[in-house]
């Protein structure tokens, strides 16, 4: 992996390119490891050291929730970083430590050598009214330490803040304050990433106070405090001394330091005395914290002769080799206790008087694990994980478009020799438009065909009207036809709607029209005709002795008549065969006059075309 | 742009296949069309000639020679023509009708029996012709005082002449 480069100081693709060299090398896309805290990681490396020759070193299996004590390291090795890469090696090489071999290390720097606290600027304390402000409190002492501070001498290179909120504190006292701590370890932590990263894997880092630590877990070593109380917890180098209210709440903080060998504040007594006076209790009542049993002697002849000189204090000792609570810890450290996340929880439910303040409430679930080291920078250089995501993500899609790609690209081969192998491909417009022509000349040729076909139907001709008058009045059938008109004319009207489908056919009306004088017996030829069935009759008989089947009746083809008779004014009984012969008209007692029509529709086989052939 | 770009050109393609595939079917479905219309036509071409034929003949001159064929085998007292006339007007027939006609309206005196035959005749070598009109009526002879009929005819020829629009 190439070294990193701060991405401020990059151009775009070269921030691009950086992050996908991450991604490529480095298992920080996929491994969530990598952004989490230290507290959050199944396999957690605590060390805690106040000064003094001993360095506790601590390993926690969170997934079971066993700790056991982890490699020794010497006190020398966190100032001058030697013999690292070896523990770090030893604890993620093998599963001695852990369960299973770590796929991530969560280290924790518990620092109990000191413990300096900061008084914050007047403007500064106001961050604490609430517990947004507090969090923007948290990020401007980080960041910018002079801006929130009151003393503005201060040096970012040495140091790092983190804020404690004075949750009991009255009107008019700091609700907050600011716990120093100095960076003269973070060498040791960066090597201990570097080491993680060489080797792939997470290596996640925090560096926290002991005191406020050791402070928040005073609940499972004193689940019960009765009235104000001052608690010292007293280390190799310093005691802080936190002072709380009847309701339990931290209403003051002082640290001090251990001078001329002692192994308490020199006038602890009146230490002790002037905070309670400061922080309004009404008598003087003290735990005091240590792992050592000589200083907790120490202490009590310290407070037994304060009492008898000057003032009743009642105090009461807590050595924690003895804390049940304790027990299963290596070292007996209280401030290991926070990190078990189910440990605490459970605590929690439990519900314990004195976790029911706000103060160890908000310590055990924000303050109390407060990274003193800026890991956010470190972090910073590399892409966050939600970059690594959207890398991925557009590498996906890249390779999913490239697929995308080339898979059209041979469908469209695939589709192009296939299509190249059909019929279709190969005929042109040439012969498209050949086909066409011929086409329309076919139909054009079939068109007059049927058309001079049609033309030369026979529909009317006159020797079959002829015959028509032959059948109707034979020879010596008694009559005497005086007139014969016929015609035929097209019926065809107009369409009124010009939109309408033009008519190709016209139909046709015929006129039959008969005027004589008849006899007798040949009225009843006449009468026979007088009727639709009789007409009918009549004319299907003319149609199959002629031939001309546009006389055969049909739905479409429909025949009327219409028949007058009446008496001949010149019938002369009486009259001789010589008066006959010179007028004939005399021997005829009846006259008629009958009209036949008949109407073929457009639709009908014998219609007229309208259209031209040609 | 690489996609959209292989995009486009199969899209082209594919454009392309399914336009000559259209034409290709319109092409097979059309010279089906074709195959039956020639089944159809091919038989009777010969027949269509013939009818071209009828159709394009100059009427009037065949029914002038049709009659003066037939009439000489009649006496004048069977049947004889008593007029001939071309009417330039189109009729109760080709006045919704485009098609060429010829109209001939003939004039005889005679009996029914002759005049069927004469028809008989004219309209069986002239199938192109209709008739529109027939009037029969009886008259009688101022002289002889004989009865004879008197019958008057329109006919109607269709005439088609290729290349006439």
């Amino acid at each position: 992996m190439q070294a990193i480069s701060d991405p401020n100081e990059l151009q775009q693709h070269e921030l691009f390119h950086q992050a996908r060299l991450v991604a490529s090398q480095t298992s920080r896309s996929h491994d969530a490891n990598w952004y989490k805290s230290p507290d959050e990681l199944l396999w957690q490396w605590h060390l805690w050291f106040d000064g003094g020759r001993e360095v506790i070193s601590v390993v926690f299996d969170r997934a079971s929730r066993a700790w056991t004590t982890g490699p020794p390291v010497p006190l020398v090795s966190l100032t001058t970083d030697e013999g690292v890469d070896d523990i770090l090696a030893l604890l993620l090489s093998s599963a001695e430590f852990f369960r299973e071999k770590p796929k991530a290390l969560g280290v924790v720097l518990h620092v109990a050598d000191e413990f300096g606290l900061a008084e914050l600027a007047k403007r500064s304390e106001q961050f604490g009214d609430e517990g947004g402000d507090l969090q923007i409190l948290r990020y401007c002492l980080r960041d910018d330490p002079c801006e929130v501070l009151a003393n503005k001498d201060v040096s970012l290179e040495l140091n790092t803040w983190c804020p404690l909120p004075i949750t009991g504190a009255s009107s008019g006292a700091d609700h907050c304050v600011a716990v120093s701590l100095s960076r003269n370890r973070e060498g040791f932590l960066k090597k201990l990433i570097a080491g993680g990263e060489d080797r792939g894997v997470p290596v996640r880092v925090s560096v926290a106070c002991a005191t406020v630590e050791a402070f928040a877990a005073l609940p499972w070593l004193k689940p019960r405090l009765d009235g104000a109380f001052l608690v010292a917890v007293c280390y190799h180098k310093f005691t802080a001394v936190f002072a709380l209210n009847q309701s339990g709440e931290l209403c003051a903080v002082r640290s001090f330091s251990h001078r001329a060998g002692l192994l308490y504040p020199s006038s602890f007594g009146d230490v002790l005395w002037n905070m309670s006076l400061g922080a309004e209790m009404t008598s003087l009542d003290v735990l005091v914290i240590s792992d050592k049993k000589t200083v907790l002697q120490s202490v009590a002849q310290e407070l037994e002769a304060f009492s008898a000189s000057r003032q009743q204090v009642h105090f009461e000792l807590l050595c924690l080799e003895d804390q049940a609570a304790l027990e299963l810890l290596p070292g007996h450290r209280p401030e290991l206790m926070i990190y078990d996340s189910v440990g605490v929880e459970q605590f929690l439910k439990a519900g314990p008087p004195l976790v029911r303040s706000d103060t160890f409430k908000e310590l055990l679930t924000t303050w109390a694990k407060q990274n003193f080291m800026n890991t956010g920078r470190l972090d910073e250089l590399y892409p966050t994980r939600q970059d690594l995501r959207l890398l991925r993500l557009s590498k996906w899609f890249t390779n999913m478009l490239l697929l995308s790609v080339v898979g059209m690209f041979f469908y469209g081969v695939i589709s192009f020799y296939d299509a190249m192998g059909k019929p279709s491909w190969v005929l042109t417009q040439e012969q498209v438009r050949q086909t066409e022509s011929k086409h329309k000349k076919l139909i054009e040729e079939k068109r007059q065909m049927d058309l001079a076909e049609s033309f030369l139907k026979p529909r009317s001709r006159g020797w079959v009207n002829m015959e028509l008058l032959l059948q109707l009045f034979p020879e010596e059938s008694g009559v005497r036809l005086e007139s014969f008109n016929y015609n035929i004319e097209t019926s065809r009207t107009a369409s009124a709607n010009p939109k309408a489908v033009q008519q190709t056919f016209a139909g046709l009306n015929r006129t039959w029209k008969l005027k004589g004088l008849a006899k007798a017996q040949s009225l009843q030829a006449l009468n026979n005709l007088n009727s639709q069935e009789g007409l009918s009759e009549f004319f299907k008989r003319i149609s199959t002795l002629t031939g001309e089947k546009a006389l055969n009746p049909q739905p479409s083809r429909q025949f009327v008549i219409s028949l007058t008779q009446g008496r001949n004014a010149q019938f002369n009984p009486q009259a001789s065969a010589a008066e006959i012969a010179s007028e004939p008209t005399v021997s005829f007692p009846f006259s008629f006059e009958a009209t036949i029509t008949q109407a073929i529709s457009e639709k009908d086989d014998f219609a007229l075309p309208m259209d031209k052939i040609f | 742009m690489l996609l959209v770009a292989v995009l486009m050109g199969v899209g082209e393609l594919e454009e392309t296949r399914d336009a000559k595939e259209q034409a290709y079917k319109q092409h097979e479905l059309r010279t089906n069309v074709m195959k039956k219309l020639e089944a159809v036509i091919t038989p009777n071409r010969k027949m269509f000639e013939d009818q071209k034929s009828i159709l394009k003949t100059e009427p009037g001159q065949i029914f002038t020679r049709i009659l003066d064929a037939t009439l000489p085998k009649y006496r004048d007292i069977e049947l004889v023509r008593t007029a001939l006339v071309f009417p330039g007007d189109r009729g109760r027939l080709g006045g919704q009708v485009k098609s060429d006609m010829a109209r001939v309206k003939s004039s005889f005196q005679g009996g029914t029996g002759p005049m069927q035959e004469v028809l008989l005749q004219v309209e069986s070598l002239m199938p192109q012709t209709m008739l529109e009109e027939m009037k029969i009526s009886r008259k009688s002879n101022l002289v002889s005082k004989r009865e004879f009929l008197e019958m008057e005819l329109t006919h109607v020829f269709w005439k088609a002449v290729e290349g006439k629009k």
